[in-house]
């Protein structure tokens, strides 16, 4: 860094700034919480088509994929739909700790939205893209149960989705080879799914006004917990920019099982099951150019043994909508999620693992302050 | 005081700061001006990231020129000491040319500060190269 900058770094950090709110009560905001706050946004970031999927963007594929999305015919026994345990009315989530399909599986089903900013996809990042992922409920025997020949037959079958098949596809379903046919509904699905977006928040006003220096109007209970999120909490450091996340892995201290013997392996898991899937990014069933496919951070992704137990820090836009929270559901609060910080148990935490986690201690106003923030999000 | 104001200021600062000395040194026509100088005892090389913004989050590679010796870049990494973890992305070296090579699959998932370790090799003597990289949000 330049002398000329550091020294105006160092002045405006002693000085801080001060932000007046309603009523008597005031929150200051340091140059460093400033910074955070603007890597918040703006909102919406531009979002680029998948490379690894021809169909991304393209509105005929995603008006199919939101059919498709609904659609119980990707399910064996013809009694669930992608959208059972991703309803739209509960914002792309069900509202279960545990989602059920038919049986009940392991981790909470994540609400869907802005799909087109995540680097990878799943609690445990099993996927590098969206399409990929997509088939996992289809054929997971706990979800949708279905089988690759069970598609294949039915889209072939099926009048309206052999005839959107070839309109949207280009080639007849009887023309397809069985995996690339599943492929290909998976990425209709994806380039539905991509649509689902957040809308501009309270908080994306918010933030602007700050940064502009307008007169404000949020609680001071709102102010307080932003002041909370980006400083002291140290959550920026995770749920950071624009989308609230960093797209990475995290051991939070949550149970390492599932249910009594059965442990949930997390990133450690995901990571062996990325690399041993034929759907990922350096396979043959994307669309992108060689050349594009070596630069996807699969090609780079390291296992450790630290990833035991962590996983995918989840954006934290709609957050007050889609409780229950964590990847197992087991939080059913906002208030929750805020009290598993302040009490955490970082003995609990993996020796190796990382050293950011300290218990918060907030008081009761603070825990109200951070949820109040977290609301407008 | 005015927010805008104080943010444009820190925008001004680049987005990777080091406490290594900045330099345009080694090569001038080919090292850009945000390139950053390591030096061990009476060897040093130059890193210029690549790209230079948003460095949080998003992979990034680096270029490295060699320059007062015949040493091998052996290995790259980096890791936050404050939080007690490195990336989770392990980078791959590339000799572009004599003395000059590129490391692909480097990402910063947080900002903070990094510190940054390339160990070179010549002939049989290994030296280690360190820098902490701030990481603005």
């Amino acid at each position: 860094m330049k002398p000329f900058a550091l020294v105006l770094f160092s002045l405006l950090v002693c000085f801080g700034f001060a932000q007046p709110v309603v009523g008597q009560e005031k929150v200051e905001f340091t140059v460093s919480e400033l910074a955070f706050i603007q890597s918040h946004g703006p909102w919406p970031p531009k979002m680029e088509p998948d490379p690894s999927n021809r169909f991304s963007g393209e509105p005929s594929a995603s008006a199919w994929g939101q059919q498709l999305f609904q659609d119980v015919r990707l399910s064996q026994a013809q009694t669930l739909s992608c959208a059972s345990c991703h309803d739209p009315d509960r914002y792309f989530a069900d509202g279960k700790a545990r989602s059920t399909g038919t049986s009940t599986v392991d981790r909470n089903a994540i609400a869907l939205a802005d799909l087109r900013l995540n680097r990878w996809f799943g609690w445990a990042g099993q996927s590098d893209n969206l399409w990929a992922q997509s088939i996992h409920p289809i054929l997971d025997r706990r979800e949708m149960n279905a089988t690759v020949e069970t598609i294949v037959q039915r889209v072939r079958q099926e009048s309206d989705l052999a005839a959107n098949y070839t309109a949207i596809i280009g080639k007849g379903p009887k023309e397809e080879e069985p995996l690339r046919l599943l492929v290909n509904i998976a990425k209709i699905l994806a380039a539905y799914q991509e649509t689902i977006r957040t809308p501009t928040s309270a908080f994306d006003l918010m933030r602007t006004r700050l940064l502009e220096d307008e007169m404000i109007s949020e609680d001071a209970a709102v102010l307080a917990g932003l002041k909370l999120f980006v400083g002291k909490g140290k959550c920026s450091l995770c749920h950071f920019g624009p989308n609230f996340t960093n797209g990475e892995f995290h051991d939070i201290g949550l149970p390492y099982f599932i249910e009594s013997g059965q442990v949930d392996q997390g990133r450690y898991g995901g990571i062996r099951d990325l690399k041993a899937s034929a759907f990922n990014r350096l396979g043959e069933y994307g669309d992108e150019p060689a050349e594009s496919a070596a630069q996807a951070p699969t090609a780079f992704v390291s296992l450790q043994h630290r990833n035991w137990g962590e996983f995918r820090v989840p954006s934290l836009r709609n957050v007050s909508k889609t409780a229950p929270y964590m990847h197992n559901g087991t939080l059913a609060s906002l208030e929750d999620v805020v009290r598993h910080y302040s009490t955490i148990d970082i003995e609990r935490l993996h020796a190796d693992g990382e050293t950011i986690l300290k218990s918060l201690d907030l008081t009761k106003q603070e825990i109200a302050n951070l949820v109040a923030f977290l609301k407008t999000l | 005081m005015k927010y805008k104001v104080a943010l444009a200021i820190l925008s001004l600062s680049c987005s990777v700061s080091s406490n290594a000395e900045t330099s345009h040194a080694c090569n001038n026509e080919t090292i850009s001006s945000s390139a950053l100088e390591l030096k061990q005892q009476d060897r040093r090389l130059v890193i210029t990231p690549k790209p230079q913004d948003e460095p949080v989050g998003k992979l990034f590679s680096l270029e490295i020129q060699i320059c007062d010796d015949d040493s091998v870049v052996t290995k790259v990494k980096a890791v936050m000491p404050a939080h007690g973890h490195g990336m989770n992305y392990r980078p791959k070296v590339n000799q572009l040319a004599e003395k000059s090579y590129q490391v692909e699959g480097l990402l910063f998932h947080m900002p903070g500060v990094w510190l940054l370790t390339i160990e070179t090799k010549s002939q049989g003597t290994r030296t280690k190269f360190q820098s902490e990289l701030l990481i603005k949000p």
